[in-house]
This record gives structure tokens, sequence and C-alpha cells, in this order.
């Protein structure tokens, strides 16, 4: 299987994984890696070629994005606080070049539709880049991508008489982990079908999908079409399970043909009933209506809300539903239903809206530690892996002066998370009432405001840095060294506690921000980036896998040997 | 993550926006947009029958799961069936009345029976108690198609275009560019194929969304080109489109052009920076709106949106929490902008009262359908509140409206609206930002003109299929929603009524228009020689007969 995997990607993606030609050319001696660094000196080079996987002609206009690392590991999004991302466009010649870089890791992307969009070092599909160590004067020349035409498939939709149907949602699915569950979601473009009932997904990935398409038609519409008649989601060739879906194989740079779906008729329900605020008065506003379809809640769509408060929305095909009335203008309330609707019309609900309670609290930055709070924001994020809509109108909140926050949030489980920090700063925790809710979050009750939330933060973090050796004792240059906590209750945090590390240019890894706690590490030649955070896929390797404590602040050597799993 | 906030909210108010165009209400004034209300005592359930067969234009292949709709003002609201598999329909249990059935399916072009054309207005039948009205049958014509590729500058294929087809259309009098039923985003190849065309003229339009580009350091964008290559609306080509033409072929190369940078700060209307929310750049082509991009307002209230390509756009900052709202127009030409100051205001009040001219029964507050327009395609919405005692207020954005009041009712009319004793029904009032503007006074009169008459064709027998437009001679007054152009339709006495401002007029029958056609100053100009003047005094009835106009070659 590997070998397979292997060989696929030296067909190519190999260009991808293009060695960077360092010529340090104003002698600035090579240190090591600058986990937090200044942008006072911006001096640094990089440059190089994008070209087309399939014929090796240069590519004109490929997006390059290059993404400064900063101490969590990931990518800091924004203008303030942390670093901006650098974006440019290979010329004619496919060629580009950022000049006047901060010293720094970074992570680069090319991207040019329909090609498949690569990061810098990366060799399979699903997997991210390796990162680029960047000094100051230094310049990195040879960047190059070579980027792989994405596979095609194309078929028609048709309905159960053989006709075709237009204005079918197409989306060609995968199985991702997401929260810690496997569920289908949509890889790349959804597509619609035209007059023909055809359709043509464009830009995937090598893998195995399961095409789908869901008719759809605005709940809002009255008239002819309004007849209790519909179709239900179907994949291909003609099930609405996914279970008895085909799959289907796709290699790189094909075209898989005639996939033909044969949808599935269906009964469609008007639902209706009234919405209120919060004060008992009809809501001025919108009704959106989202249907819970594979990757999430889809087909968002709005009805008005009537001035008496009523609403209709019709079409609606069998499945799970969330409504929300939003109300025009935007204010701190909201009315969200989760709504099962079987065929049949389902009438009188009755939607009540709540106000978003208030949330406050204070930022405690470690003592010793100067740090810009009023740069920063609080945000809180459902715990829930299921998407729910939020608020509309709510802002997050600003870190004043005094490093006091005050926002707004709907109810639900909610943890704590902390915009704009800039590099080299993590959340070490955050406590209510002296009880450490930073992983559990904080349920959150309509009605009830809360107070005195501590975020404490740190410039002390932690830092694992290692050198990943094969079978034979020798240096590996391509690996994915990924870090997960020993206790699986904590698996449903990744963004916080699950993180990889891909080797820079010298083949060394570099993982920052892990909090405190025992750990498991292990080097993979490869890792689908939908299995991270896949439960069953973190057992199977806890056997034989080197597991090691991190302390407060703590900076670890580990070098890992790669595994021959996966 | 705020992003995907204002695209969910986008999705609120393109839906909002969908409505039902087939005319199926015969009689009274086809201006109105709301559906025909039920307003007689008549029962609902009946003996009669109506049924038929749905088939393909040309090949007479039956049609499945044609949506029917059978219409009258003696059901509280139309009926709806689908076609079987072999193209047949039934609609029973219906009471005695003037019926009128349409067929619609996607990919073809909805048909009224005994339609003249694929979406003219059709003919309405009678059908009595007991009655089966049989071989009510449709013959549908595919929609057009145009289909084609998208190219760059080099003449490569360019993916994920999005590509707009529009029309014009002369909707409240003005004549702008609307979008078409036609929309297609290009795929890897560069193909699009945008269909359910009635057959009419189109603009085709390529643009490249501007969301991704908002980032510095992008060298070259695309300006949203019309076919056959131009940023200029005024030197786009109409494309021709026949009933069940396949336009294909259509090449578009983008015109690349270089990008620039817009930024700002906004603040509210009590000087404080606004640091939370999104500023939109929605691009106006010849008065609509085509795509957009935006930023976020960073924690200091300035933004920045990156790849904006030359235009004339509205930036907008709206949604907020504070009601507050601001729009700018902005044109871009290449060079950067920077320095734009956006001061949010909190809406504006209109305030007044309606007044009823003595000697009818006033309306009822509740009846009135008081509205504020404005032709900027830009402007958020507008509240209205009509109290009992018939004072008004009205909340809107800063800019320029004109106050109406349709549908007031078969015995009233709009006679003036007054702002501080000035006349501004026609020129409409300049509404300033954060402004209070009381003692509007609209004056309602019963002392109408009336046009009435009968429409006969060229044997003599009289038509009720047809609509009478009746328009002012001064071409100076087809303006936007003008009340000096009035369209009617014969009812079931066989005779139209049209209630018009005094004036001179010309008045034209045809059953070969479409809907809201007679708004466009051309067709009106194209009319004007086979129309019949008329002139009409205060409180005068005047009827005429009319000779329905042969239809025209088109």
């Amino acid at each position: 299987m590997r070998t397979i995997t292997s060989l696929v990607a030296a067909l190519l993606l190999v260009a991808a994984a293009a060695r960077a030609q360092v010529s340090s050319s104003a002698g600035s001696p090579p240190g090591p890696p600058a986990t937090t660094t200044q942008p006072a000196h911006a001096t640094a080079v990089l440059r190089g070629h994008v070209l087309a996987g399939d014929t090796g002609q240069p590519l004109r206009q490929a997006r390059l994005i290059l993404m400064p690392m900063d101490g969590r590991g990931g990518v800091s999004g924004g203008t303030v606080g942390g670093s901006t991302n650098h974006v440019t466009m290979t010329d004619a010649n496919g060629a580009y070049e950022f000049r006047e870089l901060p010293a720094g890791r970074y992570t680069l992307t090319a991207s040019k539709s329909p090609y498949i969009g690569l990061s810098y070092g990366q060799t399979h599909p699903f997997e991210g880049g390796t990162t680029l160590t960047v000094q100051d004067d230094q310049t990195l020349e040879r960047i190059d991508f070579s980027l792989p035409r994405g596979s095609v498939v194309r078929g028609r939709a048709l309905d159960e008489y053989g006709e075709p149907l237009s204005n079918l949602q197409v989306a060609a699915l995968r199985s991702q982990t997401i929260g810690g569950r496997r569920q289908l979601m949509p890889s790349g473009r959804m597509v619609l079908t035209d007059d023909l009932g055809e359709f043509r997904l464009f830009g995937l990935q090598p893998g195995d999908y399961v095409v789908q398409a869901v008719w759809r038609k605005f709940p809002g519409a009255v008239g002819a079409a309004d007849d209790g008649v519909g179709y239900a989601p179907t994949y291909f060739p003609a099930t609405t399970q996914e279970a008895e879906a085909q799959r289907i194989a796709v290699g790189i740079g094909t075209t898989v043909s005639d996939v033909t779906i044969m949808m599935s008729p269906t009964t469609t329900a008007s639902i209706s009933g009234t919405v209120v605020d919060s004060h008992g008065q009809p809501m001025v506003g919108v009704l959106m209506v989202g249907k819970r379809i594979a990757g999430g809640t889809n087909s968002a769509a709005g009805v008005q809300i009537r001035p008496d408060g009523s609403f209709v929305a019709r079409n609606l095909t069998p499945g799970e539903y969330i409504l929300q009335g939003v109300p025009r203008p935007l204010t701190e309330e909201a009315a969200v239903m989760n709504l099962t609707v079987a065929g049949a019309d389902i009438a009188d609900l009755r939607l009540v809206a709540s106000r978003a309670v208030s949330v406050t609290g204070r930022i405690v930055v470690d003592p010793g530690q100067p740090l810009a709070t009023n740069a920063l924001s609080v945000v809180m994020e459902s715990t829930s892996p299921d998407a729910t809509m939020s608020f509309l109108g709510l802002g997050p909140g600003k870190v004043l002066d005094d490093n006091t926050f005050a926002l707004k949030s709907g109810p639900g489980v909610k943890r704590v998370r902390v915009f704009n920090l800039p590099t080299g700063w993590n959340v070490r925790a955050v406590r209510l009432g002296g009880v450490d809710v930073t992983d559990s979050g904080i349920d959150i009750k309509p009605g009830e405001d809360v107070g005195g939330v501590d975020v404490e933060l740190t410039g002390r973090l932690t830092s694992i840095v290692g050198r990943v050796t094969d079978a034979h004792g020798d240096a590996a240059h391509d690996y994915t060294a990924l870090i997960f906590p020993q206790d699986q209750s904590l698996w449903s945090n990744a963004a916080r506690y699950i993180k990889i590390g891909r080797p820079d240019q010298d083949g060394r890894f570099t993982v920052a921000g892990l909090p405190p706690g025992d750990y498991v590490a292990v080097a993979l030649a490869h890792i689908d980036a939908a299995k991270i955070g896949d439960p069953d896929f973190l057992n199977s390797l806890r056997s034989g896998a080197r597991t090691f404590s991190l302390g407060e602040a703590e900076t670890k050597p580990l070098d890992l040997k790669l595994s021959s799993g996966s | 993550m705020p992003v995907s906030r204002v695209l969910i909210f986008l999705v609120a108010f393109v839906a909002s926006a969908a409505a039902p165009s087939v005319p199926l209400a015969e009689g009274g004034t086809a201006q109105t947009q709301a559906p025909a209300r039920d307003t007689s005592a008549h029962p609902t359930a009946g003996t009669g029958m109506i049924r038929g067969r749905v088939h393909e234009a040309g090949t007479g292949r039956p049609i499945a799961r044609v949506d029917i709709r059978v219409g009258s003002s003696v059901l509280p609201q139309p009926r709806a069936v689908k076609t079987d598999a072999n193209g047949r329909y039934e609609v029973s249990g219906l009471p005695a009345g003037r019926y009128v059935v349409a067929a619609s399916k996607t990919n073809y072009l909805t048909t009224s029976f005994g339609a003249m054309r694929a979406m003219g207005p059709g003919k309405g039948f009678d059908l009595s108690d007991g009655q089966t009205a049989d071989k009510v049958d449709f013959a549908l014509s595919h929609a057009g198609v145009i289909a084609g590729t998208v190219v760059d500058e080099f003449g490569d294929p360019v993916p994920d275009a999005q590509v707009t087809t529009m029309r014009y259309q002369f909707a409240n009098g003005d004549r702008r560019l609307v979008r078409a039923q036609g929309y297609a985003v290009t795929n890897d190849i560069g193909e699009f194929r945008a269909f359910g065309l009635p057959p009419g003229d189109y603009f085709v339009a390529g643009t490249l969304p501007d969301f991704v580009f908002n980032a510095s350091g992008i060298s070259v964008a695309y300006s949203p080109t019309f076919y056959p290559g131009t940023a200029n609306v005024a030197e786009a080509q109409r494309l021709t489109v026949g009933a069940g033409q396949v336009v294909s072929g259509v090449t578009l190369p983008l015109v690349a052009v270089q990008p620039t940078r817009l930024s700002g700060s906004v603040i509210d209307s009590k000087g404080r920076a606004v640091t939370t929310g999104f500023v939109n750049l929605l691009r106006q082509v010849g008065g609509m709106s085509v795509g957009g991009s935006g930023a976020p307002l960073g924690p200091d209230g300035t933004f920045t949106i990156n790849g904006v390509t030359p235009g004339d756009f509205i930036l907008r900052v709206s949604g907020r929490a504070d009601g507050e709202s601001a729009n700018a127009p902005v044109s871009v030409n290449g060079m950067e902008v920077s320095g734009l100051q956006l001061v949010t205001a909190p809406p504006s009040v209109l305030r007044g009262r309606i007044v009823f001219e003595p000697g009818a029964t006033p309306l009822k507050a509740s009846d009135v359908h008081l509205n504020a327009s404005n032709n900027a395609p830009s402007i958020s919405n507008v509240n209205v509140k009509v109290h009992e005692d018939l004072t008004f207020e009205i909340k809107l954005a800063a800019g320029h409206f004109l106050i109406r009041t349709p549908n007031p009712g078969p015995k009233w009319r709009l006679n003036r609206v007054l702002a501080a004793g000035v006349d501004i029904t026609d020129t409409g009032i300049d509404v300033p930002p954060n402004a209070t503007i009381s003692n509007i006074v609209v004056e309602m009169t019963h002392h109408v003109s009336e046009l009435s008459g009968q429409v006969v064709d060229a044997n003599g027998q009289p038509v009720r299929d047809c609509y009478v437009i009746v328009f002012a001679q001064d071409a100076t007054r087809w303006t936007a929603q003008t009340r000096h152009v009035a369209v009617g339709r014969p009812a079931a006495d066989e005779t139209f009524r049209v209630l018009v401002p005094a004036g001179d007029y010309f008045v034209f029958a045809t059953a070969d228009v479409e809907p809201g056609e007679w708004t466009d100053p051309a067709y009106l100009a194209r009319i004007r020689d086979r129309a019949t003047a008329v002139s009409i005094r205060l409180d005068e009835k005047k009827a005429i007969a009319l000779e329905l106009a042969a239809v025209a070659a088109r």
C-alpha cells in the first residue's frame, strides 16, 4: 500500500519537494531557527517558478501565499498584532519573487485553478507542507512548484423518467475527521447541473470520492412548484444511503466520465409558525432555513418573517434542519430551533428569541513579560462539532487598556479563544471562579450573564525541536511528526493539543506552543490530513510510539524514528 | 469569520428578491405587483374540470413534471398540479368562472394557454358548472442557451469565472440592466452554459470573484468584462437568442487590468471609530450591483480593500446593531484611493400625514400602501409605518426618494406629495443623512381622470386578452415610477379602465408585449406612431374604442 502511494507521489508530486538552493549572499551565518522573530529587518528574498505538472510549461498568474508561522504552530491571520501573509503572483514566465521578508519560519503554497494547489514540501495529496526557514539577508532560490492538473469527474443527473435535472448542486465528498468523528465532507468545488443535466467536477485531488447531487428549491418560493414533490439528496449511482454510495477512485490528472445519478423522488413539506423576540413581539427580520447535509449545514436561505411574526417555508425535503430567526437590523437577539422534517407539513412552530448574554472577564499576562493587550480580542467558540448558526450581530470582545474585556454570546457550551495573539504567546488557561475551563468550555445559559472569566496568557511557550531518522539510521528529509496527548479526552480540542511538525530545509521539525502535559510522538512518511484527530487513527499509532512529558516553558529536543506503519 | 457571516446575510437579501412573474390575473391594472386578491364571495369548490396534455414543441414528445397553474378570480389562490409521465394533467372541483392556465418547467418557456407566444399574455376561457374543459394543451418550447468559453488575455481558458446574462429591463420606468435567468460558472476548460433564457437580447458578462483577490501583491486582476471583450458596458454587444435557440461558441476574453487598493476609516455619528464588522464594496454596472468585495474593519476603525479593479462602486457599512449605516459612491480608475472616511448615520426619518379629499370614504390606515423608493440600487431597506390617525413615519438611509401610494384601490389616487408646501410628487425629495423631515403631506384625491373603453380586433370582435398602454405624449414624463404611463386590461365586462392625471396621452392596445416592457422609453417611442392620441381633463371620464394593434415583426 505504501509503495503505491509513494509511487503515485513520485510520479506527479515530485517537483513540489524541490530542495531549496540556499545562497547566503550576505554571509549571515545560519543560526538556530528563530521561534520568536522581530520583523525589524526585512531583508530576505525568496524566489522560484511554478510549472504545469502535465506539460512542464510555466504557469502564469499562479498565486503564491507565504504565511509566517507563529508561536502556536499555526498561522496568524490579519494584519494587527500578528504577522501578515505575503501574496504574489507568477509572471508570464511562471517566475515569482518575495522581497524584503523578515527572517522567520514560513509555509508557502502555490495555486492556480484547475491545478492542484501545493504547499512547499508537500509530497502527498491532502498533506501539509514543510516549513521554510529564512534568515536575515538570505536569498532562497529555486523554490519551484510543479502543480499537477486536478482530476475531473463528469456525468449527468436524471429524474425518475430519465429526463435531465437542472440546477442540482453536485459535490465530490471524501471521508474526513471533524471533531473526532469521521464524516463525508465536500472536497473542492460544488457545481450545478446545466440544462442537459450535466455536471463537471474538477480540480480534484487523487483519492476515493462519493458523488452527491442535492435538489434545492427556495423555501420562500410560492407557486407552481409548491406541490410537495422534490428529490432527496442522492448519491451516485442512485441511493440516498451513504453506505450504498459507490466510491469513485480518482487518479492524478484523470477524467472519470459517465457518472449518472438517478435522483430519488421524495415528498417535500412546508413548515409554518411564528418568530417572536425576547419581549414576545413579532420579530422583524428573516428566518434562515439551513439543512444539515454531508459536511455541515447547507443551503441556508431566508424567508421573510411577516409583520405579524408568522412565516412559511416550503419545498423542504426530509432531513434535519436548523432554523434561525435573524432580526433586521441585527440586534443582540436570535431565535434558533432544530427541526426534523419527514415529509408531512409542520405548523404552529414557535421560535422565541433569546438575548445574547454578557461575558466579562480580564486578561492576565505572565509577570515580567510585556505584552500590548489592546490589539487582542476575545471570542466564544462552540465546542460542538455540529454546525450551528450564531448570533449574527455579535462581534468579538476587544480587550481594553485595563486588560478587561466584555462580549456578547449566544447560549451553548463555548470555549474562549483569543484573536490577534502575537507570535510567541499562547493561552495558558481560562478560569471561571477558579475552575479551569480551558478545555471543558463554559456552559452559557440564556439570560444568565457570565462574569469573572480570567484568561491567562503566557509568553513562555513550550517548544519541541527534533530530527527524524529512517530504518537505516539515515536522516529523513520528508516526514510528518505528529504529537498528540496521551489523554484521549483532549483529542476533541485538536486545535490546541494536536500538532504536526514537518521538516524545514535542514530536515529539522519544530512544534511550538503545546500546553504542558503528557504526549505521544510519532513520525510517519505521510499522514492524510483528513485523519488527524480521528480517534481510531490516533489509537492505532500508540503502540510502540514515543511518549514524553512536556513541562512549563520547556524546550524539548525530540529525535524520532520514522515509523514503518501507516 | 466575518466573511462567512456577511455571505450568509447576503443570501437572505437575494432570497427575498425572488418573486413569481407570470401574470395570471385578468382585469385590473397590470402595473400592480401584488398577487390578485380574491375579493369575491364565490364558493371555491365546484364541479368543473380542466385537463389537457403538455408536449414538446417540434417533437410532440410528452413532458412529465410540468408545473400547471390554474388561476381564476373565483379561486382564493391558483391551483397547482404536475403532469404525469404521459404529459397529462387534470384539475377538478373547479367553480364556474373565467380561467387562465399556464405551464412551466425548468428549461422550457413558461406558456399561458392561448398565448400568441411564450411569455405573452394568455387567453382566458369560461368554465361553467359541471363542464369539462378538454384539450387545454400546451406545446412548450425550450428556453434558450448561451454557451461558450471564457479566456484570459493570452487566450487560455479561465476556470471559475462567473458568467452572468443581463438584459435591459424597464422596471419602475428606469432603463437598467437586470440579471436574466442564465448564470453559470466556467469549468476547468473555461466552458460555460447559461440556460433557461426566454427569447430576447442579452448581454453576457464574465467576472472573477473579487473576494479571491483581497490581497496585496496581486499584479493582475480582471475587470468584469462584457461580450465581446470590453469593460465598458456601452461597448457591450447584444446576443439575440430565439425561442429554444442555443447560441454557442461565444468567446469572452476577460480584460486584464492593474488592480489597486482602496483604504479608509469608518466612524459613527458620534465620531467614534467603528471597529467591528465589514465594509462592502459593491460594483455598479449599468445600474445594478455586480459582485463585490470587502474587508473587515480593524480595531482602529480602518479598512483596506486590495485587488480593486477600475469601475464604479458603492462602499457600504450596514447591518449594524445600532441601526447606523453608510453608503458612499466611489470611482476607481486604477490609482490607489486612500484616506476615505465613511461616517455612519442613524436612519433618517420622514414624518407626515396622509390627507384624503373630503367627499368619499377615506382608506383605513392598514389599507394604505405607502412607500419611499429610490432608483439607486444600493439603498438598504426602508421602514414604513402608517398609524391609525393616518400620520406616518418612514425610516430610511440618506438618498433621493419618490413617495408613492401603490394599489390605493379603485376610488383613490395620489394627487400630490408636498414637503414644506413644495410639490415633490415627481421631483422626489433629497433626504440628508441623520435628518428628520416633518410635515410631509400625501394628498389623496377621488377626483380621478379615467380613460375606459373596449378593444376590438380586425373583425370588430371584443378582445380581452391584451394590454392597453396609456402614456403621456410628453416623452420627458416617461421617467421612473411615472404616473403618466399606466396600463390596464379589459375586465370581465370587456372594458378596460385606466386612471391617469389630466393631460395629453397616447393609447395603444396590444397582445404582443412583455409585462413591464411599457416602462422602456424605447418601446414607447416605437409604438407612439401607431397609438391613438387622446386628451383628458381633471375629473373627466372618457370612453374610447381601440383596435388591437397588429403584431409587429419582432
